[in-house]
């Protein structure tokens, strides 16, 4: 599962009853008690979104910062102005061939 | 000398087996909605994943000897993002020009406009040349 807090993806199942990510080091249960999720990873993310747990390494690549704005605030593609939309005529002349139609 | 006749980018680019190319939503603005309590690092970005495809036309002389590279630059100049040189050649025969797709997989963040820059240069060449720009528009919310 994915951590609430900074987007870790392969968070254990069972990480909500007093589990801690070791991405961000939130004990849930505890931690998020009276702080919320998004209080969490704002400190998390401006402490410098460090990987937390020194005993397991993080996955290659990782990068906490792209790890929780891909999770929480991916960029959104929105409309600018709408298209205009035109018929483009033909200069040749459209000739049904009748020998076609004859069956 | 190859000319560009098409430079966009967009969500997705579909190639069929063919080499029938199709565009899924042209990005024209994207919105950036990011929380005013978390503090942004100078110069980063976000990940998503988009593609840009060039189409060059068919010069059957200019066939390997030029290689284009996009770029992706922010307001003030600043080059943001570049794809590796790549040898403009059709991939597919008979098809109707060379078609170039570069998959990027993530965006500045920034409020204000940044510029696609297509550029082009013969291969072994230092100096690139640019060939055609597209806008984007990006919207950075704090709230």
């Amino acid at each position: 599962m994915m951590c609430p807090v900074c987007g870790f993806k392969f968070l254990r199942d069972d990480s909500m009853n007093h589990g801690i990510c070791p991405s961000c080091g939130t004990q849930f249960g505890y931690d998020d008690v009276s702080i919320s999720h998004e209080a969490l990873r704002s400190a998390w993310l401006n402490d410098g979104a460090q990987w937390f747990d020194t005993s397991m390494r993080p996955p290659a690549n990782w990068d906490g910062w792209m790890q929780a704005m891909e999770a929480f605030y991916p960029p959104q593609i929105t409309p600018s102005r709408k298209p205009s939309r035109s018929e483009v005529c033909t200069n040749f002349k459209l000739e049904i061939n009748s020998s076609v139609h004859a069956t | 000398m190859p000319k560009p006749i098409l430079l966009a980018a967009c969500d997705k680019v579909i190639l069929d087996t063919d080499g029938l190319v199709s565009l899924i939503t042209l990005i024209e603005k994207l919105e950036i909605k990011i929380p005013s309590n978390i503090d942004l690092p100078v110069h980063t970005s976000i990940p998503m994943r988009w593609s840009i495809l060039a189409v060059w036309s068919d010069q059957k002389t200019d066939e390997g000897t030029y290689e284009q590279m996009t770029e992706v630059a922010l307001a003030d100049g600043t080059i943001a993002m570049h794809s590796v040189p790549e040898v403009i050649q059709q991939g597919v025969p008979s098809s109707t020009g060379a078609k170039m797709i570069s998959t990027l997989t993530a965006v500045p963040v920034t409020n204000g406009s940044i510029e696609v820059r297509l550029h082009y240069r013969k291969v072994g060449d230092p100096k690139w040349i640019q060939a055609a720009t597209y806008p984007i528009e990006i919207i950075l919310v704090r709230s």
